[in-house]
């Protein structure tokens, strides 16, 4: 079983096997115009664009792409609304709402307003473009466009690993929590926050143990200090890219219109 | 597997006629050696005691041996991992060196396959994992293609090549760790408890993979408690005690000895303890060659009709002379 939902869905999805190349371009053409613009009409094509591919693509609904998408969306909001809300000087301008606890002002101006949502623009549109990438793409495709894109081999391979590893340390913390429930290690209060920290330094010895391991079965097949494995030549299709690349400048036209012009 | 049947009159054992040898011992040039090794380990334990152990070149090397005498450590030695305190690990007649060179050619000849597949696969996806050994060894792009392609194949890993490993079941990612050494081209595939833990289906046939691979001209050196298989499938049987060669020879010798049976707390397999109460009791001429299969006891009793074909052969002399077996 996967402990990871975003993973299973990385492996499952119908645009699994389309080239990583491509994916990765659309993924940061939406970021770069999300980021680029910070205006929410953009941010709002980019969002639906993103989620018609994900549903007619790669077979991925509204409703399991709301699912991932909510919990970041959360802290965003949170990030957000604090930042539209400032202490005033009675004389400020555009003063669009504002409470009086004694000598305080507190409110919200439309400067402030304009700049919280620039930010919930850009930040909601990149994590929907992110997570675009992280719902079709596996993590193995990722590492190997990185590799051809020659990224440092010391960044690949710490990538590759705590990905792996990551797997492995779940299933054994996974494990021996199990162990210690059937043992009624969680049961009340006081045992659990001795179980917890049981596991934690359990787990951490066990990782040792791990690393040393690896070591020894890399050694074995020659290791000399560095993970080298062969990496496919990436597959795209001119077409394709073209495309991605299009509907990309079509935005940014539209986008720039909007913004000069004042069109929608 | 190996279930415990009370066995009769435990305390005077029924002494056996001399082993026949079936198939005729030919002398194979030794090709892995330990010579007078011994190792502790940092806390004390001595766990190899002047030990001197020869791999013949093409057979099937079954190591026994209760847990904790030293197996592992052996294997250890062969891959290279631990150096001996004294005695030397030889390698086609050479000492090995432990320098950079030396440890390259070691590591090309004898692939060392860990137990625990999980601390062998790192990579994320399987093929990626196997091209690493290979690609150690400097060989170019196309051979280790090549090499990759072949160990995927022989190991019929094909459908499982680009998952990573998380989603591989245990008996997966075993076949996944012997391709990753397979690809390295080894004259000696050493393998530590290879079926330990693995449901008897994917027991037999990673049996047969390895047939295969014998087949295909390489030595073989598996640890197993399962002495069932070790009688049925190995051309040669080293049993060990605490660090120190008990007896090596041809697993139904191997298996009558109360000697070494005692000494190194083994169970007989049901199939050779049948045999020697049946020869006990006048049902089996006591100059018999020992049976190393139910089937071949079935015969020896005079059933000769063909066994119903079971859903999953665990029939390791199936699997030994089975269509796989075509040297």
């Amino acid at each position: 079983m996967n402990p990871f939902p975003i993973d299973a869905v990385a492996y499952g999805n119908r645009l699994r096997s389309a080239p990583a190349t491509e994916k990765i371009l659309f993924a940061a053409g939406a970021v770069a115009l999300c980021v680029g613009f910070r205006s929410l009409a953009v941010t709002a094509v980019v969002v639906t664009i993103v989620t018609a591919v994900l549903r007619l693509r790669a077979g991925i609904g509204l409703r399991d792409f709301w699912g991932f998408l909510w919990l970041p969306s959360g802290f965003i909001l949170t990030g957000v609304v604090p930042m539209a809300i400032e202490f005033l000087d009675p004389q400020t301008p555009g003063v669009l709402a504002a409470v009086h606890i004694g000598s305080w002002h507190l409110g919200v101006t439309s400067r402030g307003l304009t700049q919280a949502l620039a930010i919930l623009a850009s930040s909601f549109g990149s994590l929907s473009g992110t997570l675009f990438l992280a719902l079709t793409t596996p993590i193995v495709d990722i590492t190997d466009q990185l590799r051809r894109w020659c990224v440092p081999v010391l960044f690949i391979d710490m990538m590759m690993l705590i990905y792996r590893f990551t797997f492995v340390l779940l299933a054994t913390a996974g494990a021996m929590k199990t162990a210690q429930e059937v043992r009624l290690g969680y049961s009340t209060n006081r045992l659990w926050l001795r179980s917890v920290a049981m596991l934690a330094s359990n787990l951490y010895l066990r990782s040792q143990m791990r690393a040393v391991s690896l070591f020894t079965a890399l050694s074995c097949r020659g290791y000399s200090g560095e993970l080298r494995v062969l990496v496919d030549r990436a597959p795209w299709s001119a077409t394709r890219v073209l495309g991605i690349i299009g509907v990309h400048v079509l935005i940014g036209i539209w986008g720039v219109a909007t913004r000069t012009w004042g069109w929608v | 597997m190996a279930v415990t049947v009370p066995s009769i009159d435990k305390a005077a054992p029924v002494t056996y006629p001399s082993p026949g040898l079936r198939e005729r011992e030919v002398p194979a040039e030794t090709l892995l050696e330990a010579r007078g090794v011994t190792f502790s380990y940092p806390d004390g334990t001595v766990a190899l005691n002047s030990l001197s152990i020869g791999i013949p070149r093409g057979r099937r090397v079954v190591v026994l041996g209760a847990n904790g005498c030293g197996k592992s450590t052996l294997f250890l030695h062969f891959g290279g991992v631990l150096r001996p305190k004294s005695g030397e690990i030889v390698l086609d007649g050479q000492p090995v060196r432990y320098d950079r060179a030396g440890m390259t050619r070691l590591r090309q000849q004898v692939g060392l396959v860990f137990q625990d597949p999980d601390s062998q696969l790192f990579a994320s996806s399987v093929r990626q994992d196997i091209s690493f050994g290979p690609l150690n060894l400097g060989w170019s792009e196309a051979k280790v293609r090549d090499a990759v392609e072949a160990a995927i194949e022989a190991t019929q890993i094909g459908d499982l090549a680009d998952r990573p490993a998380h989603l591989l079941s245990y008996g997966q990612k075993k076949r996944v760790a012997i391709a990753g050494v397979l690809a390295m081209d080894p004259s000696v595939i050493i393998a530590d408890e290879p079926t330990a833990g693995l449901d008897p289906e994917s027991t037999a046939r990673l049996v047969s993979l390895f047939n295969s691979l014998h087949d295909a001209g390489r030595t073989i050196v598996i640890s197993t408690h399962d002495v069932e298989l070790a009688l049925a499938w190995a051309d040669e049987v080293v049993v060990m005690r605490k660090g120190e060669l008990l007896r090596t020879g041809h697993p139904t010798a191997v298996f009558q000895d109360p000697e070494v049976l005692a000494g190194a707390r083994l169970q007989q397999p049901i199939v050779l303890e049948t045999f020697g109460h049946l020869c006990h009791m006048g049902y089996i001429p006591t100059d018999a060659v020992p049976p190393r299969n139910a089937n071949e006891l079935a015969e020896l009793i005079g059933c000769h009709c063909s066994p119903q074909p079971a859903p999953i052969s665990t029939d390791f002399d199936a699997l030994r002379s089975g269509p796989s077996h075509h040297a």
